[in-house]
């Protein structure tokens, strides 16, 4: 009985020390969990301070840039009230909603992109929640997307300045970021991007427009070798010119006031951005124009303004036309189609899809969902 | 003096004047220029001929003749390469084009770096919009026999996996093409050429839509008859094309010995019976089997 009491004791002992030995061992590897979180959380303190201070830097700099550019701004506005160009009621609007950018003070241009929605009608207050519609919709685009392979084609959001919009895989999406993507993609199928990536001679590119240089910079992140020329609404640049500077801060840009016109385009391979006033465009001499790009801006134009834009890229030898059609610019599709058409054999890029209904000879084709942008790829025409 | 050109555009046309104009200019904008154009025209009409003179007068690179009496479909074909080869006997490369389908500006320069690059290559196309009246779409789907050495191999894919009409209107190596035969008088001549042509060297298909095909009708033999003869139809046609393609292969590999020196008799009659299995499991098993079409003519 006395042995079989003290084995029992001796286990209890057993069991005690343990016991005892097994939570040291826990509250060690809490401990080490806690620091090890601690370190994280410190990293991503750390991370995030960097970030901060690199934002607040990109600000500073864009405020600086910004004063540069609203000088030269005013020039290019009293240049384009001496020639009388006849805005359009749209137009009109955008410049009244841009007018607060006239005297912006540093917290503004902090928070630029806040401002463009006079541009593109995207509003940063849309993206407050992750359970929208909108969110819903734009994440299965962007899975959409990626399915198709359009990996390689797209660029996130910058949190530079103001960047907005919902975030996945840590990659900050909005309405703007998925066109200009979609934009590229049909320039890939329209197979007029390749060129970019696989040749070293440095193209011009010119977007009329340009609206708040959103897509300048997805561009030039893809492909630097280009000098990106952008013409249109002076009051525009106010936003455009101050944030490609902010995006890209080597960049080398040029206003059109900053030379006498005859020089513009000088020694014009080593710029990056050149900003021109509309009423300059049809008279510039850029030396070779590889693509022109209409990003839903001629929509917005009369019809002579218009067809003044795609006869210069014409008579640029400008080889290649696009034009993007918003979702709620269907209405002028036809006009800006017809005067393409005049200089550019006119392709349509359909969309990508997930999947298509058979197409059957004399049925006619399923409408364009209203939420799907149209896109338009010209070749420059021989006889015109 | 001009430098010969290194290719040539041979289009057999055929009364579409409403597209002609937008296909001349495809082909005129090419941005690698080093090329000519001989239009060999089946069915003139003043309205052609008018417009062929507009691009006449504005490049010289353009040759056009009217045929004197119909030659069908495949004789046009047939003409547009021979033609072409006596106007201008130095070309390298050769392509057919339609006189209603558009041509990317890029299409030349990039199939032609294929082709530099890859002396193996015999034929380069590219990926293609279905162009349709009323909508687009694009075919992003590739077939090739890029880096297959063995030609079984190859012959195969090209029997199961590619679409003979887009392939045809690919880029093509001259003498490679002149071995395989250009157009025979059989039914789905462009699948017996580009089967023939498989056995000479590797198919390479690019990823970039650089061709726009206008779709004007669906596929049937009795379509396919009364557009490739002029006159009378041969009864061979009627015999199942697969096996329209084997005699065409057992004549030229083992009678004619063409496949020398890459291949002897012996291994052309091997390659020309692996055709015969090959094209005839697909043609039992694939949805645009030749039956099925006769079984929807008849149904209809």
């Amino acid at each position: 009985m006395s042995t079989s009491k003290a084995e029992r004791d001796r286990l209890r002992l057993q069991r005690r020390e343990e016991l005892v030995a097994r939570r040291v061992e826990l509250k060690a590897a809490k401990r080490q969990a806690d620091d090890e979180r601690a370190a994280r959380k410190q990293e991503e303190r750390a991370r995030l301070e960097s970030e901060r201070l690199a934002l607040d830097a990109i600000a500073e700099k864009a405020y600086e840039d910004y004063l540069v550019v609203r000088e030269g701004v005013r020039r290019m506005r009293e240049c384009e009230d001496r020639n009388g160009v006849a805005y359009t009621d749209h137009e009109r609007r955008a410049i009244e909603g841009l007018a607060p950018l006239w005297t912006a003070n540093a917290e503004m241009i902090a928070q630029l992109r806040r401002w463009c929605e006079p541009l593109s009608g995207v509003r940063a207050a849309d993206y407050a929640s992750e359970s929208s519609e909108l969110a819903t919709r734009l994440k299965r685009e962007l899975s959409m997307l990626r399915r198709q392979g359009a990996h390689d084609l797209f660029v996130q959001e910058s949190r530079a300045l103001g960047g907005f919009g919902f975030e996945k895989h840590g990659e900050l999406y909005n309405e703007d970021t998925l066109l200009f993507c979609k934009t590229l993609v049909a320039l890939h199928d329209g197979a007029l991007v390749q060129p970019y990536r696989a040749s070293d001679e440095r193209r011009l590119v010119w977007e009329i427009g340009g609206g708040w240089g959103g897509f300048a910079c997805q561009f030039k992140t893809l492909f630097p070798n280009v000098t990106y020329l952008i013409t249109g609404l002076p009051d525009a640049f106010l936003v455009s010119a101050v944030y490609v500077q902010a995006l890209f801060p080597d960049a080398r840009c040029r206003l059109f006031t900053d030379m006498p016109p005859a020089d513009l385009f000088q020694q014009w391979k080593e710029i990056d951005f050149i900003f021109v006033p509309e009423s300059a465009a049809t008279t510039m001499q850029p030396p070779r124009v590889d693509l022109a790009l209409d990003l839903s801006t001629l929509c917005q134009m009369s019809v002579d303004r218009m067809r003044a834009h795609v006869r210069r890229a014409f008579d640029l030898r400008c080889r290649y036309w696009y034009s993007l059609f918003r979702p709620d610019a269907s209405a002028a599709e036809s006009a800006v189609c017809d005067v393409v058409n005049e200089c550019y054999w006119p392709h349509p890029i359909p969309a990508r899809r997930e999947r298509w209904a058979p197409a059957v000879m004399g049925v006619e084709p399923e409408p364009r969902p209203d939420t799907e942008a149209a896109h338009l790829v010209g070749w420059r025409r021989v006889c015109a | 003096m001009n430098r010969p050109p290194r290719v040539l555009f041979g289009m057999p046309a055929y009364n579409r004047p409403d597209a002609l104009s937008r296909t001349l200019e495809s082909l005129l904008s090419q941005t690698c220029t080093d090329f000519a154009i001989v239009i060999v025209d089946d069915q003139p009409t003043a309205a052609v001929r008018a417009i062929v003179e507009r691009y006449q007068s504005l490049d010289t690179r353009i040759t056009y003749e009217a045929n004197a009496t119909r030659l069908g479909m495949i004789g046009n074909w047939h003409w547009a390469f021979a033609r072409g080869l006596e106007i201008h006997p130095t070309i390298e490369y050769f392509a057919w084009v339609s006189d209603h389908d558009m041509w990317h500006p890029r299409w030349l320069e990039v199939l032609v770096a294929e082709l530099d690059e890859h002396p193996e290559v015999v034929m380069a196309y590219p990926q293609m919009q279905r162009v349709f009246p009323r909508e687009r779409r694009a075919i992003t789907r590739l077939s090739d026999t890029a880096g297959m050495t063995s030609p079984i191999a190859r012959l195969r894919r090209a029997i199961s996996e590619m679409t003979a009409g887009n392939a045809v209107y690919g880029l093509f190596r001259v003498d490679a093409l002149e071995r395989a035969g250009v157009f025979r008088g059989v039914l789905m001549p462009d699948r017996q050429l580009l089967v023939e042509l498989s056995l000479f060297g590797e198919f390479r298909h690019v990823p970039q839509m650089l061709w726009y095909r206008e779709v004007a009708g669906v596929f049937s033999l009795t379509r396919q008859r009364n557009m490739l003869f002029s006159d009378r139809v041969p009864l061979h046609t009627y015999v199942p094309p697969p096996l329209q393609h084997f005699g065409i292969l057992m004549w030229d590999l083992v009678v004619r010995g063409t496949g020398r020196p890459t291949f002897g008799r012996m291994a052309g009659a091997w390659y020309s019976l692996c055709q015969l299995w090959f094209a005839t499991k697909r043609e039992v098993l694939h949805d645009d089997a030749w039956w099925r079409s006769v079984l929807a003519t008849e149904q209809k």
